[in-house]
């Protein structure tokens, strides 16, 4: 992560009395997976159109790869790929005549459409009208046309959302191939485990703001609690749970009279999810 | 400008309007279907008339000339017996001689001839009536007649060589098939939006003015190809076809104007649909025109869509030249052009 490949300053854009985005400033460095995360409405979809050039925001300005995107979209957009959250492609041609559309609007020469269809699953498949197609299989093209020009910066707008695991787990390992090559990866989405899972850092907003950023780790450092939960044998012949909060000066002691005084029968470590840390830092929940 | 991203467009929104289903099979269908209806419409003009004469006294000599003009005569027992004859749609135009006509006109004295007209008869066409009878007369006796007519000039003396319907239905034919691809086009654009692949395409290098271009010429091209290729098979192009082929891509330019603002109005098929038979019946109303003349007024000069049929008319069946529809030309490149320009702020004003 050597220097910043995406520079937001605080970006406002408000939609008549809505307040979209208020004020929004980060930075993404190059080679870094970012999740931003947030409830509907909270201004992931807003933040990214003006990051991608779609829209001009009425306040501050994102640079993308050192150039402002206000001033110079094209720029910008010859470097950058986007894969929408609701499918937007061209249904009555095929995956190949899809890729090569978009291949030759960037200006790549030589393009193999075949090869990035085999990268996402898609080998066999590529002269089918994607009308033909199932909703997996549409996404999995999505995220292959945001790479027809090897970009600099992918911005994946819920990639897996209502996917099965096979395609799931195909569009994971392309996002991590991509970081592996070195591209940064604006990864917005809803699913916390996934963002966690995958993301280097991770934003949350909420109304238009942003509310915490950091490594999942250090989040759930700052934020959980980490706590110890039990089951144990119950005197009338059932089973008790009992928890003890972890990191205390206390905790040791507790973990002892546990098991000097009870018969454990399971007993798990809890961590504080990203879902719990986004509900303590807004007070509300990602639905 | 870059001309490889435009050329890029044309050609995916070429492939997309050949697979589309609704509008690739109505294009084939309706050029099929057009060529047809032309070719099996006859191509002569019945230019044969009855009409109902009562005179006290028939003079030969009328009856022969009328004869000589393609009118047939049917002579009537009285005036009465002429407008019963009438009422029942035998004729739709009665002839009524007062006394002896013939010898009141060497008389110097005014003659009496007295013309009844059907409720339907064409205005025009009653003029026309008037004057043939005034023609009549003076080639019979020499002199004109006595009857107050007023005189109207309804244009080439076509006389023995009438235009067949088929042929005026000519620039209605060019004009159908415009908007038929006006509604493809208007399609096309709506389906992008709906589906969301224009926010896909302006997420690339492609500015929103290389799209817009490329909209254009595919617009212009698809309506321009196909009204060219009707007008080949049917005969549009028999006389002046440069000047028929450019009134034709100027009435292209109008209708694509009109598909990109139908494009920015519309949100579906469905409203486009809606929009499409707005605009197409407005669009026709100058071509009844033609059909029927006499049915439209001057008014009809403010529709744009007067200035292609009208060109077309003319050239296609008068043959006229350049010099001859000059100005409808120019009046139609300027609405075109206003319409390409407003469609244009519509669609972008929709795209932001």
């Amino acid at each position: 992560m050597s220097q910043d490949a995406i520079i937001a300053d605080r970006l406002k854009y408000h939609y008549g009395s809505v307040k979209a985005v208020q004020s929004i400033g980060f930075r993404v460095g190059e080679g870094e997976i970012m999740g931003f995360l947030g409830p509907n409405g909270a201004g992931k979809t807003t933040t990214v159109k003006i990051l991608t050039g779609q829209l001009r925001p009425q306040g501050g300005h994102a640079m993308l790869l050192g150039t402002d995107v206000s001033k110079n979209p094209g720029k910008v957009q010859a470097r950058i790929g986007v894969s929408f959250e609701s499918t937007n492609l061209y249904e009555q041609m095929s995956a190949e005549e899809n890729l090569r559309l978009f291949a030759s609007l960037f200006g790549v020469r030589r393009f193999d459409p075949g090869k990035l269809l085999k990268r996402v699953g898609l080998a066999g498949r590529e002269k089918e009208r994607v009308e033909g197609y199932s909703k997996g299989l549409k996404q999995r093209l999505m995220v292959a046309r945001a790479l027809v020009n090897q970009p600099r910066i992918l911005f994946l707008d819920e990639p897996t959302d209502g996917l099965d695991p096979v395609s799931a787990e195909t569009i994971r390992n392309v996002i991590l191939e991509e970081r592996e090559r070195g591209a940064t990866v604006f990864l917005t989405t809803h699913d916390m485990a996934e963002a966690d899972k995958l993301s280097d850092r991770v934003a949350f907003i909420n109304e238009g703001k942003i509310v915490a950023l950091d490594t999942p780790r250090a989040l759930k450092q700052h934020y959980g609690r980490r706590a110890l939960r039990a089951e144990v044998a119950a005197p009338d012949g059932g089973l008790k749970t009992l928890e003890i909060t972890m990191d205390r000066p206390e905790t040791p002691g507790a973990i002892e009279r546990l098991f000097r005084q009870n018969r454990v029968i399971t007993i798990h470590s809890e961590e504080a999810s990203l879902e719990d840390i986004f509900v303590q830092v807004t007070g509300r929940g990602l639905f | 400008m870059n001309w490889r991203m435009i050329c890029t467009l044309i050609h995916k929104d070429v492939v997309l309007f050949l697979r589309n289903r609704l509008f690739a099979p109505v294009t084939v269908f309706a050029l099929v279907s057009y060529g047809t209806l032309y070719f099996v419409m006859p191509d002569v003009v019945d230019e044969v008339h009855e009409v109902g004469l009562y005179a006290p006294v028939i003079p030969p000599s009328f009856v022969k000339a009328m004869a000589d003009e393609g009118v047939v005569i049917q002579e009537m027992e009285s005036e009465r017996a002429l407008e019963d004859a009438m009422v029942e749609g035998k004729f739709e135009v009665g002839i009524v001689l007062l006394g002896d006509m013939i010898h009141a006109l060497e008389a110097g004295e005014k003659g009496g001839i007295k013309v009844i007209f059907g409720s339907g008869f064409p205005k025009e066409l009653q003029d026309a009536f008037i004057t043939l009878l005034q023609e009549m007369i003076y080639r019979i006796k020499g002199q004109p007649m006595m009857v107050e007519a007023s005189e109207e000039i309804l244009g080439p003396d076509m006389t023995g060589m009438q235009i067949p319907l088929r042929d005026r239905m000519i620039p209605l034919f060019a004009l159908f098939v415009l908007m038929t691809e006006t509604m493809g086009l208007a399609t096309l654009i709506t389906e992008e939006f709906e589906r969301r692949t224009l926010q896909a395409l302006l997420v690339t290098p492609l500015r929103i003015e290389g799209l817009m271009l490329s909209k254009s010429i595919t617009g212009v091209g698809l309506a321009f190809i196909q009204v060219m290729l009707l007008m080949a098979v049917i005969g549009g192009l028999r006389y002046q076809p440069v000047l028929v082929l450019s009134t034709l891509l100027l009435g292209a330019l109008l209708v694509t104007g009109i598909g990109f603002m139908m494009a920015s109005a519309a949100k579906d098929l469905m409203s486009v649909s809606a929009w499409g038979i707005f605009a197409m019946l407005v669009l026709l109303i100058p071509s009844f025109g033609i059909l029927f003349p006499g049915v439209v007024s001057q008014w009809v000069k403010v529709i744009p869509s007067y200035y292609l049929v009208d060109t077309m008319h003319q050239v296609v069946n008068f043959r006229s030249g350049w010099s001859g529809v000059w100005q409808n030309l120019f009046v139609l490149f300027a609405f075109g052009a206003a319409f390409v320009w407003i469609g244009t702020m519509a669609l972008r004003r929709r795209l932001r």
